[in-house]
């Protein structure tokens, strides 16, 4: 009886302790998103660089998973880091469930390189990845 | 083996000929002195002018007719408050649909702003310096109202449409009814959209740098070699150290964006110009934007910039970024009409100080350094913007 008891524990624990926030992978033929915690948390877009127009609107869809930590919160923004502005135009995120997101619009209103960073918040520290683009 | 000499030639000849058609860079690109780099940079200001199309929240946009009212709208004084105003006073076609001023005098003083001019005001996605409009038939109603500028009352906008015989039938054959059985606000509107779809013709010409950056989107050449030496070294440093075309973007020369452009934002003691800021405030208050019902858009596409823009704090002392066509008819220059020749504003980003500059550490613009000869050269460049006078 103590002996199924303690294996009816172990079993909640590693439940508990192994489930990540949202039990998703990252689309292969997406585009990771990088940073220094890219094993904590994956992240990738869709983002077809060569449809992009400078000053037009775009959509971005993004998947974000837990691999390491839970997290229940995520932004996306961009910025161009070489003039230290971001976008003028907010957008809206539409949670699509299992981790998906489409993320509209996006407006990068001058040419030159462009940051996407998504954040998530969790119990720790937020994790920041991303990705530059050079946009014509 | 021996070979002939006539053999060599003719190989030299269809080897030449081959390169010739595939538009070897280094061919024609080292007579012009330009890089490929500097000819993709050029290319992308063109081609002109763009594809038009109909304003989707004006359902008279394209109207002759509507055209024809909205014309005659814009040049009529009898729509100010003394009669003494009509659009054309500020936007006036001979110095091209500007006013020649640094800042129009009206009965209320001295306006805080330079005229802007029309030309190509249908590509925009912001109306007037601080972007307030975001749409031309809003943007076309504000000066007709506003008390320091033509100050005329929505009651006698109406009554000139309903009482004028002409205006009366003239509006009833572009909006279905006649003025006298619509409301007072939908009148005014329709006269927005009318000027708007007047001023929708006004598109600048062709210039000489079209001619260069087709020949150069084709690669002949030799066409683009026939473009003036000085004008294509301008060219260079506008697209190359002088970053220009970073906010003065793609065919129009403007991103349609606002920024900082080291422009003092003082209009005068203990008052300042907010700029891109109050227009953001006043763009999404205004009952007139294309999230609001007057938007002839069923789906209200357009909608989404007035949605979706933030108000920043480093909007403040923003100011949108004009189109470089047409320069030479409309001094004196920037919001305030401080700058009275193109030579003064390019020796103001030659010169600029960084320090003054306030946008929240934005950094773009730098002190470009330039010699007298390249101050000489991009005016030269800045020149050929501009159509030949007709």
């Amino acid at each position: 009886m103590r002996v199924w008891f303690s294996i009816g524990w172990a079993m909640v624990l590693s439940v508990w302790l192994g489930a990540p926030a949202y039990a998703c992978t990252v689309p292969a033929d997406w585009l990771v998103m990088k940073g220094k915690e890219e094993q904590v948390v994956q992240a990738a877009i869709v983002l077809d660089r060569d449809k992009i127009v400078v000053g037009e609107p775009f959509s971005v869809d993004l998947a974000v998973c837990a691999v390491k930590a839970a997290f229940d919160r995520v932004t996306i923004d961009a910025t161009m880091p070489r003039h230290r502005h971001g976008m003028n135009y907010k957008p809206r995120m539409t949670d699509l469930g299992g981790g998906r997101y489409r993320v509209t619009p996006f407006v990068f209103h001058m040419p030159g390189l462009w940051r996407v960073v998504v954040t998530t918040y969790g119990k720790g520290q937020p994790i920041h990845l991303q990705r530059d683009f050079q946009v014509k | 083996m021996i070979v002939s000499r006539g053999f060599l030639a003719t190989v030299a000849l269809v080897a030449t000929m081959a390169c010739a058609q595939l538009g070897w860079a280094g061919n024609g690109l080292d007579r012009l002195s330009l890089t490929v780099d500097e000819v993709e940079k050029i290319v992308a200001h063109g081609p002109w002018p763009p594809a038009h199309k109909r304003d989707p929240s004006n359902r008279v946009s394209g109207n002759k007719a509507a055209i024809e009212l909205g014309r005659r709208i814009f040049f009529d004084k009898r729509f100010s408050g003394d009669g003494q105003m009509s659009c054309a006073t500020c936007h006036e076609p001979r110095l091209g649909w500007a006013d020649g001023v640094a800042r129009r005098v009206t009965h209320a003083g001295k306006l805080d702003r330079n005229s802007m001019s029309l030309l190509d005001v249908r590509f925009n996605r912001w109306f007037g310096w601080d972007g307030q409009a975001d749409n031309l038939w809003a943007q076309s109603i504000r000066p007709i109202i506003a008390p320091d500028e033509m100050n005329a009352t929505v009651g006698q906008v109406v009554g000139l449409l309903r009482n004028d015989a002409a205006y009366a039938r003239a509006y009833a054959k572009v909006f279905g009814g006649p003025p006298g059985q619509q409301q007072r606000e939908a009148i005014l509107v329709n006269v927005g959209k009318a000027l708007a779809a007047f001023q929708e013709t006004l598109v600048s010409r062709r210039t000489i740098f079209d001619d260069f950056r087709d020949a150069l989107s084709r690669k002949d050449w030799q066409a683009a070699a026939r473009y003036p030496a000085d004008a294509r070294r301008g060219a260079q440093l506008f697209v190359g150290r002088g970053r220009c075309s970073v906010c003065h973007f793609g065919p129009r020369f403007t991103s349609g964006e606002f920024h900082d452009a080291g422009v003092p934002y003082f209009i005068a003691p203990g008052k300042v110009d907010p700029g891109r800021h109050k227009g953001i405030s006043i763009v999404k208050q205004s009952p007139w934007n294309l999230a609001g019902r007057f938007n002839d858009d069923p789906t209200k596409a357009g909608a989404w910039a007035t949605r979706q823009v933030e108000q920043l704090h480093r909007n403040f002392g923003e100011f949108r970024i004009p189109t470089l066509r047409g320069l030479v008819a409309t001094a004196p220059y920037m919001h305030d009409g401080s700058l009275p020749t193109l030579q003064r504003v390019v020796r103001h980003y030659s010169e600029i100080n960084i320090e003054r500059l306030h946008a929240d550490g934005e950094r773009i613009l730098v002190p470009l350094k330039l010699t007298a000869e390249e101050i000489a050269d991009m005016v030269a460049f800045l020149k050929t913007l501009s159509p030949p006078r007709p």
